[in-house]
């Protein structure tokens, strides 16, 4: 079982090499990064695949609309907070956002009703497990609990979810198998975690290689072959 | 009594300190997140034993029962830290026996 972690944070670009490494170690075959100027996609000569990913977060939703516009050709990955329900839906409903990202600490719920738009547009759920390695005792009881809730509440509207380590260390990257075992501890049944792993991550980047590509018009619109002069 | 069916699983330990050279460390960390994860019962029930682990290599075999198998890795790829230094546990494979384990 192979997979990509979309939810990796190299804030030092000289560490780059150590997130490659750890995740050639531990089998994975892509991972996101913010710092790289070549493309939204960089094949390296180990196999591995490094993606560019942005966060857009603003003040407000008007903030957010005008920066989206700016980062989706620029990036394979791009990722909303789910913040205020004005954001939230807006972004759920938006077919140029990849992911929204859940955060445990914060106190905006995820609503039925987002799920439900996210699930029309194709958005996923992002569920990033760094807060649980990072806590214990009755503190990651309630992350636990925030992620099983958002989990139950995506599934049920038919929203994908995405599961990704949301790392800033390379300690904190976990293989396919140990990310589905995550998926299993936040409600997931295995055949579903096993998807959300292993083919969700792929589904996306295929989805964006194709819509980055110069002959992507529109959705379900695509240039087959180009007139001549004569 | 009827007899548990038993599960052997490998692993490799990564680690960016000093290596874990206190096998006992590693057993009483996997403990620690099972017992706070499942609680006292789970843990109790799955058995768990650490069969052999190599410093050098920083691989090793997990025993526990079939029935707490995906407890037990859960527990165990939730360890962040060991000591001082951070930690990634990487679940390898898993069989009914450790000669399963190395073909």
């Amino acid at each position: 079982m192979s997979s990509i972690d979309v939810g990796v944070y190299v804030s030092d670009p000289n560490s780059l090499d150590s997130f490659i490494e750890m995740a050639s170690k531990i089998g994975l075959i892509g991972l996101t990064t913010q710092n790289i100027d070549s493309g939204p996609i960089v094949k390296l000569e180990n196999g591995l695949s490094l993606l560019r990913r942005t966060d857009v977060s603003g003040r407000g939703l008007n903030s957010i609309k005008k920066q989206i516009a700016n980062v989706r050709k620029q990036s394979m990955i791009v990722a909303i907070p789910l913040t205020t329900v004005e954001i939230a839906n807006w972004a759920a409903e938006d077919t140029r956002v990849d992911l929204l990202t859940l955060e445990p600490s914060r106190e905006h719920r995820f609503r039925d009703s987002t799920a439900r738009l996210a699930a029309f547009s194709g958005t996923c759920l992002e569920i990033q497990f760094e807060p649980i390695l990072n806590s214990v005792g009755l503190n990651r009881s309630k992350i636990i609990k925030a992620f099983r809730e958002a989990v139950k509440t995506a599934t049920d509207a038919g929203m994908s979810v995405v599961i990704s380590s949301g790392a800033k260390h390379p300690m904190q990257l976990r293989s396919a198998m140990a990310m589905r075992h995550i998926g299993l501890l936040i409600g997931m049944t295995s055949k579903y975690a096993e998807t959300v792993v292993s083919k969700t991550p792929f589904e996306i980047l295929e989805r964006n290689q194709r819509r980055l590509s110069p002959d992507f018009v529109g959705e379900g619109v695509e240039i087959l072959q180009r007139g001549g002069n004569d | 009594m009827k007899k548990s069916r038993r599960r052997y699983l490998s692993f490799h330990l990564h680690s960016d300190g000093p290596t874990i050279d206190d096998e006992q460390q590693l057993g009483n960390a996997i403990w620690t997140n099972l017992l706070s994860l499942y609680g006292e019962i789970s843990a109790a029930d799955s058995k768990l034993y650490l069969v052999s682990y190599d410093c050098e290599k920083n691989e090793g075999v997990l025993q526990c029962t079939l029935s707490s198998l995906e407890k037990v890795i859960t527990s165990a790829v939730l360890i962040g830290s060991i000591g001082k230094s951070l930690v990634s546990f990487e679940p390898k494979r898993t069989s009914g026996t450790i000669k399963g384990l190395r073909r």
